[in-house]
């Protein structure tokens, strides 16, 4: 007997590629569903008494074909067509290539431009990535009902909006793909960052992202993007346990001791970008994103970071998006690199700048409240802000629904003004 | 699949172009036309005069009342539309990126809905 455990995961690894499958066979989700569902019972009995088959993808796909089968005769499909159907039987290697394009095309699909990010990134999550409806309403904290309601929604959107069930072509590629990674880095910093509970970080939202990353690699070798992404996403996790105190209090950045950094994960992260940039292609979003956590990875201490050239990064990046309510985050991540290299008018001013598209979003006021702080301690006056430190840090502690943010602007607020006596 | 694309644009902004400017965009348009007419998708499509012709009607405890103008002020006033028989949502919206105002002002594209029988 097989390990129920070892099952469960051989299964989830194959769940996306079977219910593509099963999708452009059946030409809608909810029928497709209904029968992976029923696939994914059957092998985890029959593979729990019996073993594992020895090819546990074919196993999946022959069961899928034949309730398929049944299904559409049962809906009187014409018997020209069944026998279309029948006639494709790929073996060994040919199947993997086969339904991986059926898993493409569900990719494609999820993450298609004319669905909002919230639905991409949990539509990704069920059902690329095989996460149960629970699991799914968990990484988003909303009831398994309102998630069910949110994939419900998305799920008419696609059949009624006629979202085609279909890899992209020609120029659009690149645009999709890129629409694809979005998605998944979205994922990321969504357990990255949890926006609202009780720890900072959620770990199996992020190992789920790097899983895609990972699956998209295999799935696009060669592709510059691709493996940025991938990169990108390691070497933001490798400061997953230095990013919190022991009670659960985030850390920032220049505060982390960066021993706790996981090192091997930094030089897989490292290698991986080499690999990207070994390809010569035309500099885009995630590579320089990922250039940028490189530079930050590979410094002795916050203070040893090279600035100048963290700085000329972000001028090429912002040079891809050139809107800035679309980039207004790596706006303010930039105005902050601005002040590390001393030039602290410049900084604030682009800060006030910005203040419009982020007045709800705390980071916001953390970082006027220590570029204000900075330029003080410099000596530099900097331009003058109309709220102090402490009320943009008061600000920021009202906006934040994340303990971990929370127990730290407790603590900086208290810190400065025991500082100020 | 059917659907309709919905033209908006800021209508002070496109009456001060000049004659010779609106020529150039009839032109464009005319040229859109042709390739959706050539390539058997086009069903309908017309530009729509300024809001300021336009009457809402509304009944209310049984009373007809007409309004002057539009429903809602918005920044972004319907100045036409086409119905376009496409293969799915990414060929209609390849075509709504054909379409001139796309540039400037923004296409809405939405599926007629399918009536049984």
């Amino acid at each position: 007997m097989a390990e129920p455990g070892k099952i469960e995961d051989l299964i989830k690894s194959h769940a996306g590629k079977i219910l593509g499958y099963l999708i452009r066979l059946l030409g809608n989700f909810d029928d497709a569903e209904d029968l992976h569902q029923e696939v994914l019972l059957k092998a985890l009995v029959h593979w729990r008494a019996q073993g594992l088959p020895q090819e546990p993808l074919a196993w999946l796909f022959m069961t899928a074909k034949n309730l398929a089968i049944d299904h559409l005769r049962r809906h009187q499909t014409a018997e020209k067509n069944l026998q279309k159907l029948q006639i494709e039987s790929p073996q060994g290697d040919e199947l993997t290539g086969y339904l991986e394009d059926d898993l493409l095309r569900l990719i494609f699909t999820c993450s298609h431009p004319s669905l909002n990010d919230e639905t991409r990134v949990s539509l990704t999550l069920r059902s690329v990535a095989g996460l149960r409806l629970s699991e799914v309403a968990n990484a988003f904290l909303v009831s398994p009902s309102t998630m069910e309601q949110r994939l419900v929604r998305a799920k008419r959107k696609i059949k009624l909006a006629g979202i085609p069930f279909e890899i992209p072509t020609g120029q659009q590629i690149a645009v999709r793909l890129h629409g694809v990674l979005q998605t998944v880095y979205l994922l990321f910093n969504e357990g990255y960052s949890a926006s609202s509970g009780a720890s900072l970080v959620n770990v199996s939202i992020c190992d789920e992202a790097l899983g895609l990353g990972k699956l998209l690699v295999d799935l696009f070798p060669g592709n510059a993007e691709v493996l940025a992404l991938l990169a990108l996403m390691l070497l933001q996790d490798s400061r997953r346990d230095a990013r919190s105190t022991d009670t659960g209090a985030l850390v920032l950045l220049k505060d982390q001791n960066r021993t706790n950094w996981n090192h091997d994960q930094i030089k897989l992260g490292l290698e991986i970008l080499d690999q990207s940039l070994g390809l010569k292609q035309r500099p885009a979003f995630f590579q320089l994103q990922a250039t940028i956590a490189a530079l930050h990875a590979q410094a002795e201490s916050f203070e040893k970071t090279d600035w100048a050239e963290i700085g000329l990064v972000y001028q090429v990046l912002l040079k891809h998006v050139p809107v800035k309510s679309d980039a207004v985050v790596i706006w303010l991540n930039y105005a902050v690199v601005l002040a590390m290299q001393g030039q602290f008018q410049e900084g604030l001013s682009l800060l006030t700048e910005l203040q419009p598209g982020l007045l709800n979003y705390h980071p916001y006021y953390l970082a006027r409240a220590e570029l204000q702080l900075m330029a003080t301690e410099a000596g530099d006056p900097g331009i003058s802000i109309d709220t102090s430190p402490e009320e943009d840090l008061e600000k920021a502690l009202s906006l934040t629904r994340n303990d971990a943010e929370r127990q730290y602007l407790q603590a900086r607020l208290k810190q400065i003004r025991q500082k100020k006596g | 699949m059917r659907y309709i694309f919905l033209i908006y644009e800021n209508e002070v902004i496109a009456a001060q172009r000049t004659e010779q400017e609106q020529m150039a965009v009839y032109e464009r348009y005319f040229t859109f036309t042709e390739l959706v007419r050539s390539e058997g998708v086009y069903e309908a499509g017309d530009p729509l005069e300024e809001t300021a012709t336009s009457t809402t009607v509304r009944i209310r405890e049984g009373s007809i009342l007409n309004t002057d103008g539009p429903f809602a002020e918005t920044k972004e006033q319907l100045g036409g539309y086409y119905i376009l028989d496409c293969a799915d949502l990414d060929q209609a919206l390849a075509y709504a990126a054909k379409i001139p105002t796309a540039e400037h002002g923004s296409i809405e594209v939405r599926p007629i809905m399918q009536l049984p029988g």
